[in-house]
């Protein structure tokens, strides 16, 4: 990957995420994980309808579990209620067993993702970019002590990047 | 009921819809829609219900002028200098011998049944040489209107168009031999063989001269103007100046109006396609009334029964000799096995040059008696009955002579195809369809081996089509090949907003994709809704290009070969 393009993965990130929508998860399995993310992200006025956003999460699921391995989660929609690309992210020390993933493992962090019916490029960018940023960043993200912190790492650019 | 007080407009409008009524009812039964519009015109004529009359048909004469003046330009159009340098030679003989065989046989059977019914050989002579001049003219109208009606294409179309064109010019010449001979067999030579061929030549080599000017005129408007939708005002004008101008000046009009379109494509071959291709869509309404107005002419009463054999005799001898003249003219001139057996066939149409030779001789031999009855009406009314039965039995014998020959459904335009198929004719039943949880990893795998673009994701259990995934989608996901692992098909598709039933013409499915917009349409069947196939833009295009494509390519290896 260039720098020019982490860079823009950065900026998507930080277009798509405040730090008010990372919170550390209670619960233990994903049907209330999710609901908690679901409540998180819908507190953004991007979100016109928190019920069709439910609605399309779960349905999405019952399609493929978005467990995509290595502790990740990346559940996410389009739909016509939701005004803007927007990106809520709940984190499990503990670890939901049950979510599903693809290597089995427990999900630690669930990144979940609404975007607008025609923001199809944006949308699949900003998936392509959790999923590598997350990966390059390993555990990194879970030592994090507070939400300000984690979003500090997750949207710096790759000239601060703590691999750099 | 008096019906001399219709209005013109209301005349014309109910003569269009009745002729159109009567050409698609013979379509439906296979037969030439000229033939249609022709009977249509004898139920509503002078020999149906007379409820149009000849002065009706006097008034709307101007309408009759211009159709033909159509088709002459369209013929015209036809007529490249390229194929008259590859087959000129061939076309000359193939005339003459059609031309000439038609003249001698007819005169020659109307001259021997007048020598045994009158005992008058100079009268015989006479009249069979008027009426042998006037069987040798072919009336290109409903030929052409054949060829048209079922786009053919190939070297017995190109003979065929060419040979109509050229025998009116062949008829004018033997006409004016024949009347100044017959004139002075009669005693009333009026003017001598010089005067009247002078006069014919004059006739032609002034529509000539007139249409190669208005040609070279309507080129240059036509190159500097790129409006399209102003050349047919520029066409029409032009085209409308000729006909006038020779029907002033006394000049050959269809042959002015086929000078005009031979010399515009001659002159801008590619760029003229358009221009008669505008000038065949305005024709149309135009056609229909012309053929209603000639069925309308047409008159069977008053024949007597000499001039019954007469005219069996003159019909016979006709048809034999075109035919026969044509065989041997083909064989002669070593053109090919369509031309040779079929072209006679496309030759019997007699109608506006036959008729109109038939009135001068009319009007010219009115005097001469022919046993009880006088000559010039004999004359009339032998080519206008004889007419009736040609136009009848003309046309389903072009489409007789093109459908053996091969070359039907050659001449096609994509926007032809595009109306005689439907959607389940291009479908790409192979184009795979996803379930929506089918991994994008998955899905890459299997559109390797297919040429769609667009791919159809359906529920599991009812096949119904839940959206489409495009090629486009799919390749964004390229740059993060991980992500194939994990996105489904659900993840990419469009929600669904139109699809199509088999059964749809072309056409309207080509229209409704690009009015939305869209490049491709999921087919779905009509009652279950179940997903079929794939209907793509860009395959479809591809599709009706290459079809067009190799139509022309038959139809120019038959030319080739001939």
């Amino acid at each position: 990957m260039t720098t020019s393009g982490q860079n823009e993965k950065a900026m998507l990130l930080q277009q798509a995420l405040t730090p008010d929508r990372i919170c550390f998860l209670e619960a233990a399995t994903k049907d209330r994980v999710l609901g908690d993310v679901i409540d998180l992200l819908a507190a953004s006025s991007s979100v016109i309808d928190k019920d069709a956003l439910r609605d399309a999460v779960f349905k999405r699921e019952a399609v493929m579990s978005t467990g995509i391995g290595m502790g990740l989660a990346v559940p996410h929609v389009r739909m016509d209620s939701v005004g803007e690309l927007v990106m809520a992210i709940g984190i499990s020390r503990a670890g939901i067993d049950d979510y599903g993933s693809l290597d089995d493992k427990p999900v630690h962090l669930v990144f979940l993702i609404a975007a607008p019916s025609g923001a199809h490029v944006e949308y699949l960018r900003l998936l392509s970019a959790i999923s590598s940023r997350a990966k390059a960043l390993d555990g990194c993200l879970l030592d994090c002590s507070d939400a300000d912190a984690f979003y500090a790492l997750l949207v710096q650019t790759s000239g601060d990047s703590p691999s750099n | 009921m008096d019906f001399s007080h219709i209005p013109v407009l209301l005349l014309v409008g109910c003569v269009i819809l009745a002729g159109s009524v009567g050409g698609r009812l013979f379509q439906l039964l296979r037969i030439p829609q000229v033939v249609g519009y022709i009977i249509m015109g004898v139920i509503v004529g002078k020999s149906g219900l007379h409820l149009i009359d000849d002065t009706m048909l006097d008034a709307l004469l101007p309408l009759n002028l211009l159709a033909l003046g159509i088709i002459g330009f369209l013929i015209g159009g036809e007529l490249r200098g390229s194929v008259f340098r590859k087959h000129g030679r061939q076309f000359l003989i193939v005339l003459l011998a059609e031309g000439l065989t038609a003249a001698l046989i007819a005169g020659g059977l109307t001259a021997g049944i007048t020598y045994l019914a009158t005992g008058d050989a100079r009268t015989s002579v006479a009249l069979g040489m008027i009426l042998g001049s006037i069987a040798s003219a072919t009336a290109p109208a409903a030929t052409v209107d054949v060829l048209w009606e079922y786009k053919t294409r190939g070297i017995l179309t190109t003979t065929v168009l060419a040979i109509v064109a050229l025998d009116d010019g062949l008829a004018l010449v033997l006409y004016s031999i024949a009347s100044s001979i017959a004139s002075l067999l009669l005693g009333s030579g009026e003017s001598s063989l010089a005067a009247s061929l002078g006069h014919t030549g004059i006739e032609m080599g002034g529509a000539v001269l007139l249409g190669v000017g208005a040609g070279l005129m309507l080129n240059r408007l036509v190159r500097r103007i790129h409006d399209h939708g102003k050349h047919l005002t520029f066409i029409v004008g032009i085209l409308t100046l000729v006909l006038g101008l020779s029907a002033m000046l006394e000049l050959d009009v269809i042959l002015a109006a086929m000078a005009l379109g031979a010399t515009l494509v001659n002159l801008a071959p590619h760029r003229s396609r358009e221009t008669f291709q505008i000038a065949e869509r305005f024709a149309q309404p135009i056609y229909v009334l012309f053929f209603v107005f000639v069925g309308a002419r047409l008159v069977v009463h008053g024949l007597t029964g000499p001039m019954w054999a007469l005219a069996a005799a003159y019909v016979l001898g006709r048809s034999a000799g075109k035919f026969l003249g044509a065989y041997w003219g083909a064989r002669w001139a070593g053109a090919s096995e369509a031309i040779r057996r079929y072209l006679g066939l496309c030759l019997f149409s007699q109608a506006g040059v036959a008729i109109g030779l038939a009135i001068m001789a009319g009007l010219r031999f009115g005097e001469q008696q022919l046993g009880a009855v006088n000559m010039g009406d004999a004359i009339v009314m032998i080519v206008t009955a004889t007419t009736f039965l040609v136009q009848l039995v003309g046309p389903p014998c072009v489409k007789l002579a093109v459908t053996r020959a091969g070359e039907c459904g050659l001449n096609v335009t994509e926007d032809d195809l595009l109306h005689s198929m439907n959607v389940g004719d291009v479908l790409d039943a192979n184009a795979p369809a996803f379930p929506l949880y089918a991994r994008v990893s998955d899905m890459m795998q299997q559109i390797a081996d297919s040429d769609a673009m667009h791919y159809a994701v359906v529920d599991d259990a009812s096949q119904q089509v839940l959206g489409v995934v495009t090629i486009d989608r799919l390749k964004q996901c390229l740059a993060d090949m991980e992500m194939g692992t994990w996105l489904v098909a659900d993840d990419l598709l469009e929600p669904l907003c139109e699809s199509v039933a088999p059964e749809t013409e072309l056409a309207d499915a080509v229209q409704r994709l690009r009015d939305a917009g869209l490049e491709a349409m999921p087919v779905v069947g009509h009652a279950d809704q179940r997903y079929l196939g794939m209907l793509e833009l860009r395959a479809c295009e591809k599709l009706i290009s290459r079809e067009v494509w190799r139509r022309r390519r038959q139809a120019d290896g038959m030319e080739a070969g001939a």
